[in-house]
This record gives structure tokens, C-alpha cells and sequence, in this order.
């Protein structure tokens, strides 16, 4: 679907029209629902969150004006009922970069570890070492293949700094890894 | 350099080999220099992290939930025309409390708002998303159990105001309808889901309670209304009573017969243990069981008996029963016979009669029987 599409069936769907609003569900939801599902690691519950989300959605589709705009704040929304769920839960997250850190295995990992080459099990553990909004950078871009305007959606930042993040991030995970070659 | 698009910094450089990686720039040629081409191989090593598999979801579910959801329309007040009127310093005072009231109530009264919300408002996603979670930190399956159906409950509740929201005006038909549809869907669910296990007598009694409930008010409901949603009402009536009548059925194979009146079991005791007090209605000795009104217990070789032998049980005695349940049946464990009440001069401390049971539930009590002991509720 083109954005000239997707803005056609957001305006239809601002206009109440719930057939283009299954449309766009239909769309986006596997992405919203990978987003979801690594971060809760529980298929139901990511599906309960995808329909919170895509519920949430239409209530405020009014605000949005551009598919850009929308896809961001797609993103957002998951977000924020991801955060909600850990909180009701009565886990303490603050950032959505954390919340792999309170997943009891690595089960809903995008990367599926046991499979990967030697090449990438080093630059992974190269990778623990920069700094997390470098790494939450690296790994939504190559792990769960984000595009820049849903990281910068998902972390709260614009598309510019998501580039100069990710291009500091591919500099020092490239000095890390000629430091850990010549030792 | 022989690329098409020269890069002018750092930062598009490392972006265009991202996309050259991700093929979404096929026009793009990597520089040749060193430098370039080992920020290239990181970057492809990166892009070929093998992915896990991530389960499957059921998107169509998940769809047709979301439609279902967002077919029920908010209600959005009208704009009063005397607010206009009101000064603007009143309106500013006013939005200074009305903040701070916001403010403190936030908290709790999110909570609140959302715990009595009903379909149509925009806070009730919330109480969905809060019985998910809570059925989601269920320790145990009864404890998930007794979750479905107090949600179930929920929905009745919920129906029953939009039922009184709509004969005020309030709803209209079509939400309605909505909102009769979700509820029966969601209460069946729940009735089927459980009345099968068979094996929990108060969870039965709870579920034939919750298809009783829905069927009342659904007929209350159809009774009231005309034309076309009374058809839908009406509808649901019948999936209603399809429910009720599959319960009845699964409680009849865990041994308990339901006619008129339903059985009320304790909730006092435990989940495979029943009880039982009323008159002796019938004795089976070929198949070995013995009824008080509609509750058949089996007799076994360790059933007890208190006051009186096996073979002297008569039809007519008022009889207490302690039971369990096995496999979907009930078994007598304690039969025991009350003492002829035309004594009235009891002594208490030299009383050796045994206690009446703890906790007993009358099964199908004679009319007008006022001796009935309810207090288990």
C-alpha cells in the first residue's frame, strides 16, 4: 500500500468508515503485533494489546493528517500500552529499551541467538557495550527492521537524531571491533 | 568515487549503506575505499542476524474484535448553550479547580471511571484491558475461573444499564444490538468453556446462576421492547437458553438433577465436596444411590451412616448428606439422619445428638418451607 492509498483510507476512516479502518489494520498489524509480542512475550497478550491499540487508534483518528504521521503515532500508542501493562503488572519500567531486561528468557527475542554466526555472536556482545540509546538504536533497525520515522516514533525523537545515533552507533561498534581483533 | 549519489557527510554516508544492505537503494555503490566497505560488512553482518520465529497471531480475531469494538459509537454530550453565557473568569476559575480536581483524581478516579464504565464510553477499553491482565496473573485455573465468570457478571451488569441507558433514549438501537451481541457471545463463552469440567460444584452453581441472570434479563428486556430489536432480543434469548440448557445437562452428569428449582451449593466447602439437607425422596438400592429432591448421591461401601443403618433408610426422612465428588459423580460420604424434632425439651449439655451439618444448602425445598438454612450466601 502507497502512502496516496494510505491517506485515502485514513480519510475515509476519519469519516467513520470502519471497512478502511480494517484496512489499515490489516496493514499494519503485523508489525505493531512483532513490536508487541517482543516485548511481552506472550502471543494473547500481544494480541490483546494489538486490538487495545488499534482501538485507541480509531478513537483519536481525527488528530492524524498524514500516513507519516500516522505510522508514528501507531507505534506510539503500542508503546505506551506496553509500558501500561508492565505497570499495571507492577514492574517499574521507565523506558521501552528496558523492558528486555525484565523478560524472564530470551524466548521473544528477535534474534534468534542459537542460529547466528560467529561474525554476529561477537558484534552482539560488542553491542552490549555501547551506550542503550545506541544499541535500542542498532536493534530496532536491523532486529526487528523499524524504519527511521517508527524508531524516532517509538523513542521520542526526530528522524535527524536517529541518524546521527545510528551512525555513532555503526562508528563505535566498528572501533570495538578492531579493538577486539588486535587484542 | 563512481557513486550516483555522493554522500556529503558521515551520517548519510552510514544511511546509504544501510538501505544499500536493506536493498532500497539499488542505485548506490559502495565506495571503494577501506573505510567504507568495512562500515559496509559490519552493516550486512548486522542485517543478516537470523530473525527468530515469532508466533503466529489471529489477526482475524484480533479484527473482527477491534470492528466489534469500535462499531459501538462514544457518546459525545452536546454543547450546552447556556455555557456561552457564563462569564469568562468564571470559566477560568472553573478551569482552575476543574484541573486540580482532575489532577487528584487521576489516579483513583481512572481506576474508578474505568471499573464502572459500560460499552460506548471511551474509558471502557480499559477495563477489557485490566480483566485481560488480571486473568493473565491468574495463579491457579479455578482462580482464572472465578475471574470469567465475575467478568462475566461484568457484562450483565453493563447490559443491564445500556438496557435502561436505551429505554432512555440515552443508546440507540443499534448500539444496542451491539452490545446484546458482545454480551451473549462473551457470557456463552465463558458457560461453555466451563460447565463441561464437571467438576467443581460451586462453579456449576455459578454458571447456571450467570445463564439464569442473562436469560431473566434478556426476556425482561424483549418483554419491554417492539419491532426490530426485540427480534435481535429475542435472538439472544434463544442462544441464551441453548447455554442454560447445555449447563443443566453438564450438571446432570456430574450427578446432580436439575429440575425447577437450582441447587445452591456452598461455597463454604470445599471445591470437590458438596451438601446436602432436606427430605429423602427416593432410594435406588440396584443402582445404589438415594436423592434428596433433585440431588442423586451414590452409596458406597464407605458411606457412613449417623443415627440409622443402611437398610432401614425410608422415603420421607429428613436426612443431611455430606458428599464429594468423583469423576463427575456424587458420592454420599455421611448420611445422617435427624433426630424426630417432637421432643422439645432438649437439654443441650447432655444433648448427644450430633450437630447438624455446618454449612448444609436445602436441595429443592417443600413450598412455604421456611426452615430453609440460606445462610451460606
Amino acid at each position: 500500500m502507497n502512502d496516496i492509498e494510505l491517506q485515502n483510507l485514513l480519510e475515509k476512516a476519519q469519516k467513520g468508515d470502519r471497512d478502511a479502518f480494517g484496512l489499515i489494520y490489516d496493514h499494519f498489524r503485523e508489525k505493531i503485533y512483532k513490536f508487541i509480542y517482543f516485548r511481552v512475550g506472550h502471543k494473547e497478550l500481544a494480541e490483546d494489546l494489538l486490538s487495545d491499540t488499534f482501538v485507541k487508534a480509531w478513537q483519536k483518528i481525527e488528530g492524524v493528517n498524514t500516513p507519516k504521521a500516522f505510522v508514528g503515532w501507531l507505534y506510539q500508542v503500542a508503546k505506551n500500552n506496553v509500558i501500561d501493562y508492565y505497570r499495571i503488572k507492577g514492574t517499574s519500567i521507565i523506558a521501552i529499551e528496558e523492558i528486555a531486561e525484565v523478560l524472564p528468557d530470551s524466548t521473544a527475542s528477535p534474534i534468534d541467538k542459537a542460529n547466528a554466526s560467529v561474525e554476529m555472536t561477537t558484534l552482539m556482545e560488542l553491542m552490549e557495550m555501547l551506550p542503550t540509546e545506541q544499541r535500542a538504536v542498532l536493534e530496532y533497525k536491523f532486529f526487528e527492521d523499524l524504519t527511521n520515522e517508527e524508531i524516532a516514533a517509538v523513542m521520542g525523537k526526530s528522524e535527524g537524531a536517529i541518524r546521527v545515533i545510528q551512525h555513532r552507533a555503526i562508528d563505535k561498534l566498528k572501533q570495538l571491533l578492531k579493538r577486539k581483533i588486535s587484542n | 568515487m563512481n557513486s550516483e549519489i555522493t554522500p556529503n557527510n558521515g551520517e548519510q554516508l552510514t544511511e546509504q549503506l544501510i538501505q544499500k544492505a536493506k536493498n532500497q537503494a539499488a542505485a548506490f555503490i559502495v565506495p571503494e575505499n577501506p573505510e567504507s566497505q568495512e562500515i559496509f560488512k559490519l552493516i550486512e553482518t548486522l542485517n543478516s542476524a537470523p530473525k527468530s520465529p515469532v508466533p503466529m497471531a489471529n489477526y482475524d480475531r484480533v479484527r473482527n474484535q477491534i470492528l466489534d469494538r469500535i462499531a459501538i459509537p462514544v457518546e459525545t454530550p452536546s454543547a450546552f448553550g447556556f455555557f456561552q453565557a457564563i462569564p469568562n473568569f468564571v470559566k477560568i476559575g472553573g478551569g482552575i479547580i476543574g484541573t486540580f480536581l482532575i489532577l487528584i483524581s487521576l489516579t483513583i478516579g481512572t481506576a474508578i471511571a474505568a471499573i464502572q464504565s459500560v460499552p460506548g464510553q471511551p474509558i471502557y477499553p480499559v477495563k477489557k484491558v485490566v480483566e485481560n491482565i488480571q486473568l493473565r496473573l491468574a495463579d491457579t485455573e479455578s482462580e482464572k475461573v472465578s475471574l470469567q465468570i465475575k467478568f462475566a457478571n461484568n457484562r450483565l451488569e453493563e447490559l443491564e444499564t445500556v438496557l435502561q441507558q436505551q429505554q432512555e433514549g440515552k443508546v440507540s438501537d443499534e448500539s444496542l444490538q451491539k452490545v446484546v451481541e458482545q454480551t451473549v457471545r462473551d457470557v456463552s463463552s465463558v458457560v461453555s468453556q466451563n460447565s463441561a469440567s464437571g467438576d467443581q460444584p460451586q462453579i456449576l452453581s455459578k454458571l447456571v446462576d450467570l445463564n439464569a441472570k442473562q436469560t431473566t434479563l434478556l426476556q425482561t428486556a424483549s418483554d419491554n421492547s417492539e419491532g426490530e430489536i426485540k427480534e435481535e432480543l429475542e435472538k439472544a434469548l434463544v442462544t441464551s437458553k441453548a447455554s442454560q440448557e447445555q449447563t443443566f445437562a453438564d450438571i446432570e452428569k456430574a450427578g446432580l438433577k436439575i429440575e425447577n428449582n437450582i441447587i445452591t451449593i456452598s461455597d463454604k466447602t470445599a471445591p470437590d465436596q458438596v451438601q446436602a439437607h432436606g427430605k429423602l425422596t427416593d432410594i435406588d438400592t440396584n443402582d445404589g444411590f438415594i436423592s434428596i429432591g433433585t440431588a442423586r448421591f451414590f452409596l458406597t461401601k464407605e458411606t457412613i451412616f449417623v443415627n440409622i443403618k443402611r437398610e432401614d433408610l425410608e422415603v420421607d426422612q429428613i436426612i443431611s448428606i455430606k458428599g464429594k465428588i468423583e469423576e463427575s459423580k456424587t458420592y454420599a460420604v455421611e448420611v445422617t439422619v435427624d433426630e424426630p424434632v417432637d421432643e422439645p425439651e432438649t437439654d443441650n449439655e447432655t444433648d448427644t445428638t450430633p450437630p447438624p451439618p455446618p454449612a448444609t444448602v436445602p436441595v429443592d425445598p417443600e413450598p412455604g418451607d421456611d426452615s430453609s438454612n440460606d445462610s451460606n450466601d
